[in-house]
């Protein structure tokens, strides 16, 4: 390909991707671009190309910064979607109507509907099997949106309103108190006799600790010397067993052979398996080139996972 | 989660298209939306924000007819696919009974595709679903853009990207011009109904 071909081909490629909003993408391929320009040393006006480029880049920048903004945006939606969202996201169908409507405004909440939920919320205080867990969720949409004051002075009518009970109101105090230490926030709400307990997750996260290992179908490690310090060269695996894989390096890639050594950790390694990719460490266990057969020259690389 | 109404013979179930941002979700359920419209039993509802990145979901309800002395009707929905909105992502994939996930085939996105089905096997396992029984089918989108001179990867290296182990039905589609589109969601709707049948 003639470097006009190569340069065509890599405009092409970012204008299709900013079209379709792939802003890192396009990004990186005007940068590509810019690259093979300046290492060109007998370029007419590269001054002026690189110029354009870096046009192309604050344009997609700014196009960037709109996305980002129209989705940061807060975004109240019109009643009949918020009641479609109710319906669509409350799974409890078949239990008793005001579990229903708990579940309803738990939706919204998650939705980011937080005006309209917090109003449903405090209708149901009045339940006393549900005012905990509604009262529970009118701090958790206060702490969504970084307004914790408002929380505080939401509990507040709490303590006095003759609806909830003393157990129910120590729960909330603590439940509150652990939201503000969280947070950093040096307020004390609770009374010095009771002590905070465990906190409690608020988003559901998960982590997965019994993960068997996967199948790993390749790697991409990064060659951390020589003239192409930096790049990262996938690598098909040839043999798993365990945690350990064996690679096929070629030839071709002398500069990563000398670079792994037996006994090296490589921290920054990507697992690609026919499930996922994974960002990993591994050991380099064994080393030996190949002596015979189609693939003589090539080195045998034996990697044990570490970590993924 | 399916719903089964034994007096009203009515059956309700839910399909998710999944899938990295920007693979073609929101343009597959559109051509779906435009050709089956016939179909529909609604408007289809698109939250997204003025970039027309789908905010939250896009939902479109639609009749099957009888089938086998039931009424089916069938939710589909898709999750929005940036990274940021996990959480959203992860509720509208609740209590899905069918799954389409659609991979970009652009060459540059081949990392986002696998990210995104392990993001998928880790929200189903979070729910006590396991990837490898819920009926799943995989597109491989955007095969338009080869013509037109874009790297795409080969068929070959998607299916040993994401389908080495899965070994689920896969289609070759163009969701801005339909092809593949209609085939992919009969596979699904076929494999889960099927499955629906074989539960209860
Ligand atoms: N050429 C081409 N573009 C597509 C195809 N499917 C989607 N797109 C484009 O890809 C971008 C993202 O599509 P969208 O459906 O919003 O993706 P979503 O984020 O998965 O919902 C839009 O610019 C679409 O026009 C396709 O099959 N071929
Ligand atoms: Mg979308």
């Amino acid at each position: 390909m003639s470097l006009k071909d190569k340069i065509q081909s890599l405009l092409k490629h970012a204008e299709l991707y900013k079209s379709q909003s792939l802003i890192d993408e396009a990004r990186e391929k005007y940068e590509q671009v810019k690259k093979l320009i300046n290492s060109q040393t007998s370029l007419k006006n590269k001054e002026e190309l690189l110029l354009s480029i870096d046009k192309k880049i604050n344009a997609l920048q700014q196009e960037s910064d709109k996305i980002f903004q129209a989705s940061s945006t807060k975004k109240d939606l019109s009643p009949q979607v918020q009641d479609l969202i109710k319906k669509l996201f409350s799974f409890s169908k078949d239990q008793a109507e005001n579990i229903a409507a708990l579940d309803g405004a738990i939706a919204l909440a998650k939705f980011g509907q937080f005006e309209r939920a917090l109003n449903e919320f405090r209708e149901l205080l009045i339940h006393d099997d549900l005012r905990f867990d509604a009262a529970k969720n009118i701090v958790k949409c206060y702490t969504e949106q970084d307004k914790l004051n408002e929380a505080i002075e939401e509990y507040k009518t709490w303590e006095t309103n003759p609806l909830f009970s003393e157990q129910q109101k120590d729960k909330l105090r603590i439940f509150l108190q652990n939201i503000l230490d969280k947070k950093g926030i040096n307020q004390n709400i609770l009374p010095t006799t009771v002590a905070p307990a465990p906190v409690e997750a608020i988003e559901e996260g998960s982590t997965s600790s019994d993960e068997e290992m996967l199948d790993i179908s390749s790697i991409g490690i990064r060659i951390e010397s020589g003239p192409r310090q930096g790049e990262k060269i996938e690598v098909d695996v040839s043999f798993q067993s365990g945690n350990i894989v064996s690679l096929i390096i070629s030839s071709r890639n002398q500069d990563l052979i000398d670079s792994l050594n037996v006994g090296l950790t490589l921290k920054d390694i990507d697992f690609y398996s026919p499930i996922a990719i994974f960002k990993g460490s591994g050991l380099i266990t064994a080393k030996s080139k190949i002596d015979s057969g189609p693939k003589k020259g090539d080195y045998c690389v034996d990697l044990k996972i570490v970590n993924i | 989660m399916a719903v089964f109404n034994i007096k009203s013979r009515e059956i309700e179930c839910k399909i998710v298209y999944y899938g990295p941002g920007r693979c073609g979700k929101t343009t597959n359920l559109e051509y779906v939306y435009k050709v089956f419209r016939k179909q529909a039993q609604g408007d289809m509802v698109s939250i997204s924000t003025e970039g027309d990145r789908t905010l939250f979901f896009d939902f479109l309800p639609i009749g099957l007819g009888k089938i086998k002395g039931y009424d089916v009707r069938v939710q589909l929905f898709t999750v929005p696919g940036q990274v940021q909105y996990r959480s959203t992502r992860k509720l509208v994939l609740q209590g899905a009974d069918g799954l389409i996930f659609v991979a970009d085939s652009l060459e540059d996105r081949r990392e986002k595709n696998m990210l995104s089905l392990k993001d998928l096997q880790q929200n189903l396992k979070d729910y006590g679903q396991n990837i490898f029984k819920i009926p799943l089918v995989l597109q491989y989108n955007k095969r338009d853009l080869e013509a037109q001179g874009f790297s795409l990867m080969s068929i070959e290296q998607m299916e040993k990207d994401l389908n080495r182990q899965l070994k689920v039905p896969w289609f070759a589609a163009s969701a801005a011009t339909g092809v593949g589109v209609p085939e992919t969601l009969k596979k699904c709707l076929t494999l889960t109904l099927k499955s629906l049948q074989d539960q209860f």
